[in-house]
């Protein structure tokens, strides 16, 4: 033992809290920076290029490993976003209000089929096709939301907009799982395999959003309806939900999306006051952005870009053309019907995850399917959120 | 000059501002715009129009000289509403003001006026956010309403004594059973309509101001009771908009009974001492409700403004079997003798949830469900 042992080995790794740190103080930079030229642009873009820039991909400052270690950070940010997406769907609403519905489950079914169909006219196999088109109807729900928040959006647009999102995601994640049926089918695993799998992940994971949401419910209603106290309690559940879901291989993001939706509708005494996560969802959505930035590969892009704008102009037509079809239905005008339509453009970037953690076992198809959905991203992450923010400022919902 | 259009006497109507709330924490939201959009696909006669900022929208009746009828208008145009809002997802509220609203979170609706209101008054026209039920009496010409209107400010603390139902805002409990009023005070051109005998006096007033172009139109005075000559009646404004509807046309019921009552006794005059007590007997209405004191500026007496509800009530009874108001008059006295008010339902909401959220929630539910 040295007289100076207390001091460090120099260390070879930034550690996940360092490297958080590191991420949120760039984002923060990068996005100002990128304001102060381009105003009209969303903070969500700038921090989404600011991770292209310090990603793999650009400079390495982050590389691949680290954004492997601090996936627990992104998950919990993603889960305060599921979760606040199903706080926010009022399904007494959709229930009675039809159009809102049809619209948001034709919407889907039709992007679905049609995507499915150009993407096997293009020559890419039928299963990843489906898949690939599965994860077309999930429009990005931590970027409509944040980009409601931003804007400080309200309205018909923005309410409906984020209830399309919750059934397009929903169905994206049924139909996404069927198809990881078929895939332990085509690699020929045992069949209690290929059956089992989608079963456990979709039961599974709305079985322990529902359990949260109980737990919310009775230890909420013995605390009061003290604001903070119950912040900090939905905080903490969240937390575990997140936790639990990475335990048993659950979709902790599907888990948090039940959860709160369940607590609402479970909650028939309103024992919960509407928990306001703003300040803490600001943070993460730093993170969040940035780590989706840090991922996105420049190369499938070169590889595939006609397939990838194929898809996005077929997304982008259905999504418009059908939501001003039905903007009656919706009791809504013809314009801002179209608006709503082209602000459903950004695409889920996390789908990526579902994908890389759903297919790992079969890393040749797993590559396949990601690097198309990579390409796909890359062109909607940046322009997503600048085609949502102008549709809610053309709608005048947006308070700027 | 103003044109003073004579209507039929003791002819009514009211006009209601409503509070538009999402249903997720019951905050206010913008929505007229979306609301009345639904509205006017169906056909129908009702006057409904959007108010100084988005998440107001106000619904006036048509003449009535029964209240009943004005009771089934007004109920009919409640289902209007609750279709079209149930449809967006919207709630809606009565109150006199939002118990937890930002008033720097509110849009001003996009018209020229509210526009030019706003650049006037800045802050103030945001905090105008607040929701009032305005009463209008039809007067023979503009002589009766300038008497009506002076007759009337002795009684206008029950009036805002049996309506108070703003006792939140911005978030805190205010202490008041109206706060809705004070933020009225703000403005330069509020308060009462000066002490003139008549309605060629009122002009020379109107004419002068209008010279000094202080005022442009009567739009521009913010008075608690005003004549309102495009209409042919006086307007009383100091009523918070009430939880419900049947307390609305109770209150329009009475106004038009002391009406009934004033245009009878030829021999009662307006007083000036009158608005001596005024703001004192205003201010103790606001505070404390029907609690409050009420100092009569004639003989000196004091008495609760319960007390003298109830007698004014005695005193309007002929009155009222003549004009068929009788159940409106009986639904305010047991009002007024059990001491409950608006505000005193919205304050145990408070207690026995302790969320601001959910008594907004019941507020709403309470407007919508009736």
């Amino acid at each position: 033992m040295t007289a100076h042992s207390f001091l460090p080995a120099w260390p070879h790794a930034l550690n996940v809290l360092t490297a958080t740190g590191i991420i949120l103080v760039v984002g923060l930079l990068g996005a100002h920076l990128l304001r102060r030229f381009l105003p009209q642009v969303p903070a969500i873009t700038g921090y989404i290029l600011t991770g292209m820039l310090i990603g793999p991909a650009g400079l390495n400052l982050v590389n691949v490993s680290l954004l492997d270690d601090i996936s627990l950070v992104v998950d919990l940010s993603l889960g305060l976003v599921l979760f606040e997406l199903g706080r926010r769907v009022d399904y007494k609403w959709l229930l009675r209000e039809r159009g809102l519905l049809i619209t948001g489950v034709a919407l889907s079914t039709l992007m679905y089929f049609a995507l499915l169909f150009l993407l096997t006219r293009l020559g890419i196999d039928a299963l990843i096709a489906s898949m690939v088109a599965a994860l077309g109807m999930a429009t990005s729900p931590a970027v409509i939301l944040n980009v409601v928040r931003e804007v400080r959006a309200e309205g018909q647009v923005s309410e409906r907009m984020l209830n399309i999102v919750v059934i397009g995601n929903a169905l994206a994640f049924i139909v996404f799982s069927m198809g990881l049926a078929a895939v332990h089918m085509e690699y020929q695993t045992d069949w209690g395999s290929y059956l089992f799998h989608p079963f456990y992940l979709l039961l599974g994971s709305v079985l322990l959003g529902g359990v949260m949401s109980r737990l919310l419910l009775w230890i909420g209603r013995w605390l009061g309806r003290d604001s903070q106290t119950q912040l900090i309690l939905v905080l903490a559940l969240i937390a575990a939900t997140v936790g639990i879901g990475a335990m048993f291989n659950l979709s902790a993001l599907i888990a948090l999306l039940c959860f709160g939706i369940a607590s609402r509708i479970s909650d028939a005494r309103h024992a919960i006051v509407e928990p306001d996560l703003s300040p803490y969802t600001s943070l993460f959505y730093v993170a969040l952005f940035v780590f989706a930035g840090a991922n996105l590969q420049l190369s499938y892009l070169l590889m595939l870009w006609p397939v990838a704008l194929a898809f996005i102009a077929l997304r982008l037509v259905i999504a418009v053309g059908l939501s001003t079809g039905l903007a009656h239905l919706n009791g809504i005008t013809y314009r801002k019907g179209a608006l709503l339509g082209f602000g459903l453009t950004p695409l889920s970037g996390f789908n990526i995850l579902m994908v890389q953690h759903a297919v790992g076992d079969y890393p040749q198809f797993g590559a396949q399917l990601s690097a198309l959905v990579v390409a796909i991203l890359i062109i909607l992450e940046i322009l997503g959120p600048i085609c949502t923010r102008a549709a809610l400022v053309a709608s005048g919902e947006a308070k700027l | 000059m103003l044109e003073f259009n004579n209507s039929i006497p003791l002819t009514m109507g009211v006009e209601l501002e409503l509070q538009i709330v999402n249903r997720r924490d019951y905050n206010l939201t913008r929505g007229s715009d979306d609301l009345l959009r639904v509205i006017n696909k169906t056909e129908h006669d009702y006057d409904i129009k959007p108010e100084i900022t988005e998440s107001m929208i106000e619904i006036a009746t048509s003449v009535h000289s029964d209240h009943h009828a004005m009771l089934a208008e007004l109920k009919e145009m409640r289902s209007l509403l609750v279709a079209a809002a149930d449809k967006l997802n919207l709630g809606l509220a009565g109150g006199g003001a939002h118990p937890f609203q930002h008033w720097e979170d509110q849009r001003i609706y996009p018209t020229d006026r509210y526009k030019l209101v706003s650049e006037l008054y800045g802050y103030l026209a945001k905090q105008f956010t607040v929701y009032g039920q305005h009463i209008h009496i039809g007067c023979a010409n503009g002589d009766e309403a300038i008497r009506l209107a002076h007759l009337l400010a002795r009684h206008i603390p029950h009036f805002i004594a049996l309506s108070a139902s703003s006792p939140y805002y911005q978030g805190v409990d205010t202490s008041f059973q109206s706060s809705r009023l004070t933020s009225i005070n703000a403005f330069p051109l509020s308060g009462t309509m000066p002490f003139v005998p008549d309605w060629e006096a009122f002009n020379a007033y109107f004419n002068k101001m209008a010279q000094l172009k202080i005022v442009a139109s009567m739009k521009d005075f913010y008075w608690d009771i005003r004549p309102k000559p495009e209409y042919g009646t006086v307007e009383i404004r100091v009523c918070d908009t009430p939880l419900a509807i049947e307390t609305a046309v109770a209150l329009g019921a009475y106004a038009q009974t002391l009406a009934a009552y004033f245009f009878a006794q030829r021999e009662l005059q307006p007083l000036q001492t009158t608005y001596l007590t005024y703001t004192y007997n205003r201010f103790q209405a606001c505070r404390f409700g029907l609690a409050g004191t009420l100092i009569d500026s004639e003989g000196g007496s004091q008495s609760t403004i319960q007390e003298d509800i109830l007698r004014t009530l005695n005193m309007l009874k002929d009155a009222a079997d003549d004009l068929g108001t009788t159940d409106a008059i009986e639904q305010l006295r047991a009002r007024a003798a059990s001491g409950h008010s608006d505000a005193g339902w919205l304050r145990e909401c408070y207690e026995k949830s302790g969320s601001l959220n959910d008594v907004v929630r019941q507020q709403s539910a309470a407007w919508m469900t009736q």
